[in-house]
């Protein structure tokens, strides 16, 4: 249940209307229905592809979302595939080479990434590059609507929130690491005489890539809402921003779709997960048949 | 015939600036078709001492000569041949075998390291299967689908695979029932009569290693060897 009243957010706070007018509006509104049935109206309505209409945007909740949610999804798409192949293989090597200098430097770089929050990180990134070097623009997902300016624009949210991705996995695909290769398997496999670099690739990484997967389902709701997060912070025109309107507006309608469309995509990571689980560890598969 | 010798080897470890001694001053040698176990209480250094004989760590004073050569200054070619001649059997069986892949894909793996051609897998793991009393219908189960005994059995397969000359058991029987102990120990005693090979048993059960070894050395009383 959101707070305050859509009817008073609607007209305004200032302003002045007769009771008569109010209990109009919340008629028209369908509000003075009970819960139940506003809720069915609303599963009718979703299921017909209709979220509802912003009043203060006014436009469809479904159009304003579908506007900006392939922006969104660019910048946790390209994110996520750099954060998690950069972070996979950067945390298999610190874990498996631990006393090497550059494995400890890796995990301590990655320490302090993860403990930064996303909006801090993007903070700092912005004073740096934006602010003092002027090497990226200061808002806005484009200057002209072609490839080379989104990109150029999108870079450094892009990198902000690779970063964070790829801290968080390092330090979980490295205690995997971890774990995995004191196990007998591996020593067996040295035994015979096979390269670390063999071992690691053809039996350790394999397993020890299963709670990255886990992980991925946990993350997913924490890494989009780091995403908006940065999509304020650099005025990217996407979900975050509308989120972050809707919020200061009180806009109903527009939050209760973006929190749809963040749910929905959510249980998808978690499906994915799951389907990525079975396809890795086939005890999986096998404990379903 | 002396196969495999470990001159005053000694492992220790660096911990925050100090060092941790495993082991020191340890001698043995190991003659080939023979078994030397090596007994000691939990803790005194008999896994890190069979790994170092085994070359898989190095040890930190010490040699160890395997057929007259110090096995790390071997060649690439020698050093393959130590590899597929030298092999570990441990304490956890279904922790030795890599729990995403069937017990048939770590074989064909093994048979694939030897470079024996695809079409004679079947009739190698066979072969070998018999001799260690396995079903080939364990090939398409995982490691956790199958008991310890079949497990250790298994493992035994797959070292024999390699066709060793020195088998290195940690603790082969510790993980198993009193009745899979027996028959694994009846097994070894086996395939060592059929193939001559030499054993380094390795276990905290002095009744075991008296019952399978030929000389015996005691971890605590390191570079003194007893004789039965």
């Amino acid at each position: 249940m959101m707070p305050g009243n859509p009817i008073v957010h609607l007209i305004g706070e200032d302003i002045m209307v007769t009771p008569e007018l109010v209990e109009e509006l919340t008629a028209t509104l369908g509000l003075d229905k009970p819960l139940h049935e506003q809720f069915l109206i609303f599963i009718q309505n979703l299921a017909a592809g209709d979220l509802g209409y912003s009043y203060h945007l006014h436009a469809p909740v479904a159009e304003l979302i579908l506007e900006r949610l392939p922006w969104t999804l660019l910048l946790v798409g390209t994110a996520l595939l750099i954060g998690y192949s950069i972070g996979v293989l950067a945390g298999a090597y610190a874990g498996w080479q631990t006393k090497q200098k550059g494995a400890k430097a890796l995990t301590f770089i990655g320490f302090i990434i993860s403990c930064t929050p996303p909006y801090l990180l993007g903070l700092v990134l912005f004073s740096v590059f934006v602010y003092h070097l002027g090497w990226f623009p200061f808002k806005g997902l484009y200057t002209t609507p072609d490839l080379a300016s989104i990109m150029w624009h999108m870079t450094l949210p892009i990198a902000t929130l690779s970063l964070f991705i790829f801290a968080r996995n390092l330090l979980i695909m490295r205690g995997s690491v971890l774990t995995e290769k004191h196990q007998l398997y591996p020593q067996f496999a040295r035994s015979l005489g096979a390269s670390k670099g063999f071992v690691l690739h053809r039996h350790v990484m394999k397993n020890a890539i299963l709670p990255i997967i886990t992980q991925f389902a946990i993350d997913f709701g924490f890494i989009l809402s780091g995403a908006l997060f940065i999509e304020i912070i650099f005025s990217l025109n996407a979900m975050g921003s509308l989120m972050y309107t809707a919020i200061l507006n009180h806009d109903y309608p527009i939050l209760s779709g973006l929190f749809l469309v963040i749910a929905v995509m959510a249980i998808g990571a978690n499906i994915l997960a799951d389907v990525l689980y079975g396809i890795i560890d086939p005890r999986i598969w096998r404990e379903m048949q | 015939m002396l196969i495999l010798h470990a001159d005053c080897i000694g492992k220790e470890y660096r911990k925050e600036g100090h060092k941790d001694l495993v082991f020191s001053s340890f001698s043995v040698d190991v003659h080939m078709g023979e078994t030397v176990g090596l007994v000691g209480p939990s803790g005194c250094g008999k896994s890190t001492c069979a790994r170092v004989l085994a070359g898989l760590e190095k040890p930190s004073r010490g040699r160890v000569l395997y057929r007259g050569k110090d096995i790390h200054t071997l060649t690439r070619a020698e050093w393959s041949q130590f590899r597929r001649e030298v092999q570990v059997i441990f304490q956890d069986p279904v922790g030795s075998f890599n729990p995403t892949q069937t017990i048939g894909q770590s074989m064909t793996a093994v048979l694939k390291h030897v470079h024996v051609p695809g079409d004679e897998h079947e009739n190698e793991l066979a072969h070998v299967f018999h001799h260690v009393g396995l079903q080939m219908e364990i090939l398409s189960r995982y490691p956790d689908q199958i008991s310890g005994g079949q497990a250790q059995r298994a493992a035994i397969a797959r070292g024999m695979i390699m066709q060793p000359r020195v088998m290195i058991l940690d603790e082969p029987t510790s993980a198993l029932d009193v009745s899979v102990q027996a028959q694994i120990l009846h097994l070894l005693t086996y395939v060592q009569k059929e193939h001559k090979i030499a054993y380094v048993f390795i276990s905290h059960d002095i009744d075991v290693v008296e019952y399978m070894s030929h000389t015996i050395v005691k971890m605590q009383e390191i570079s003194c060897k007893m004789k039965k």
